[in-house]
């Protein structure tokens, strides 16, 4: 899905990139390590505290004893402060040759995009939390939105996973039990990866997006028009979109809900529901739950949120989606983790005809 | 969740190295100076030996793109020098 906005990096910022790679990939040793001291320290995962604030304490006191485990959590505050960075680096030094290119998909195109009115406040879950430790946030670099969908996610999120980010959101995309919808509704649209996926899924469909961040929907914006995609998006919460009573055949998200409180999710789930036509369909995937995890893997979930800029994971790993789903008023709903890792978790359900 | 205040996650409190690493660290620290610096000269040598004839390298240098054999010798070599460091602070025996 190559398009005019993929950046060309110079040097500096390609092999800076590339580090990050390389950081990862040439830590095999050390994960190694660590994990054999996981397993002399923990024989039987049932055994560790079932509390999870004792449990993630216990684990911590017990593999500081470990020299690979120390050098792993400075590795991987390293990675977790310098990403973003990095990433914005890079993008810094290709700027004056994408500037003019950003611009024309900004502005020459069929997509549009409403950002929210200067009277409407952000809420306070969202509002200056650095979401995945990204630096500044999402709204702090003017082209965030690029950075994170061209760079971040594109160079080094695709170099780990190659090609699996974007296509399990087209298996995701492709879930939904009808062949065709008309008028799709995608939760939290971010910089519109899992929205290309609707897209390329339902090529007829008239696809709206929101997202509370600007930036992210800005690009997202740039990439509707690259495709020629007359996608509208909107700044608006997902739990208060603004649209009438069933105004979709499909509503959407992938990997929003960790990123939003439970009171919040369960807010989405009604929203959803309302913004549905009778009969319309939803499908939303997120994380693992940690009901589908033993004891040391909901650590290892738990632990990885605490230093990776996940504040709500906990609570939204901790709930039960489909219950909420049924709660809402869905029918016919199912909810399960994708083999073989049970990620992502995708739950389904139909507002009654 | 662990804190009520979520921006508390901006710069969580998280325990890495202590006062027995910081040994090990310094060396690591140390061995990887002398491989930048090494390479810091060669590169800097490369551009001079090429300008003596003539050849402006620096501006090809930074728009060259590898092709997939090239920035797989590339991945090679970065992520041995990663080992190389990281196995040394973490105390993981070399070949």
């Amino acid at each position: 899905m190559n398009t005019p906005l993929d950046p060309v990096l110079k040097q500096r910022g390609r092999a800076s990139v590339d580090f990050l790679v390389h950081f990862g990939r040439g830590s095999k040793d050390v994960r190694g390590a660590v994990e054999a001291a996981i397993s002399a320290a923990v024989p039987d995962p049932e055994a560790l505290p079932e509390d999870l604030d004792e449990r993630n304490r216990w684990m911590e006191d017990t593999l500081l004893e470990s020299r690979a485990w120390r050098a792993s959590q400075a590795m991987g505050e390293w990675q977790a402060g310098m990403h973003g960075l990095i990433a914005r680096r890079a993008f810094e030094e290709v700027l004056p040759e994408m500037e003019p290119v950003i611009a024309q998909y900004q502005t020459t195109g069929p997509a549009t995009l409403e950002p929210a009115k200067p009277s409407e406040v952000p809420p306070a879950y969202w509002e200056g939390v650095n979401f995945h430790r990204t630096a500044g946030g999402w709204e702090d670099h003017p082209l965030q939105g690029y950075i994170h969908g061209e760079i971040v996610h594109r160079k080094l999120v695709d170099a780990f996973y190659p090609g699996g980010i974007f296509r399990q959101r087209r298996m995701i995309a492709g879930m939904a039990p009808r062949d065709r919808y008309e008028r799709i509704l995608d939760m939290g649209a971010s910089t519109g990866h899992f929205t290309a996926a609707l897209q390329e899924t339902y090529p007829t469909a008239q696809i709206t997006g929101v997202d509370l961040s600007l930036r992210t929907l800005e690009h997202a914006q740039r990439v509707a028009n690259a495709h020629g995609w007359p996608w509208k998006l909107y700044q608006r919460p997902a739990e208060q979109t603004g649209f009438a009573e069933g105004s979709f055949d499909l509503v959407a998200s992938y990997i929003l809900l960790h990123e939003i409180p439970a009171d919040v999710i369960r807010a989405v789930f009604a929203e959803a529901f309302r913004v549905l036509e009778p009969g319309g369909d939803m499908i939303m995937s997120d994380v693992t739950r940690y009901a589908d995890l033993d004891r040391l893997g909901v650590w290892r979930a738990d632990s990885g949120a605490l230093y990776g800029g996940e504040p709500y994971w906990r609570e939204s790993a901790s709930l039960d989606l489909g219950e909420i789903a049924r709660d809402a008023g869905f029918v016919d709903v199912t909810a399960g983790g994708m083999a073989p890792y049970s990620y992502p978790h995708v739950v389904q359900g139909k507002k009654p005809s | 969740m662990i804190d009520a205040d979520p921006k508390s996650y901006n710069h969580p409190q998280r325990e890495t190295m202590g006062d027995a690493d910081v040994g090990h660290l310094a060396a690591g620290l140390m061995a990887l100076t002398l491989e930048v610096w090494v390479l810091t000269d060669r590169i800097a040598v490369t551009e001079e030996v090429m300008a003596r004839r003539g050849i402006d390298i620096r501006s090809e240098i930074d728009a060259f793109q590898p092709d997939p054999a090239f920035q797989e010798k590339l991945n090679g070599m970065g992520q041995r020098l990663v080992a190389q460091v990281v196995n040394a602070v973490a105390g993981i025996p070399g070949d």
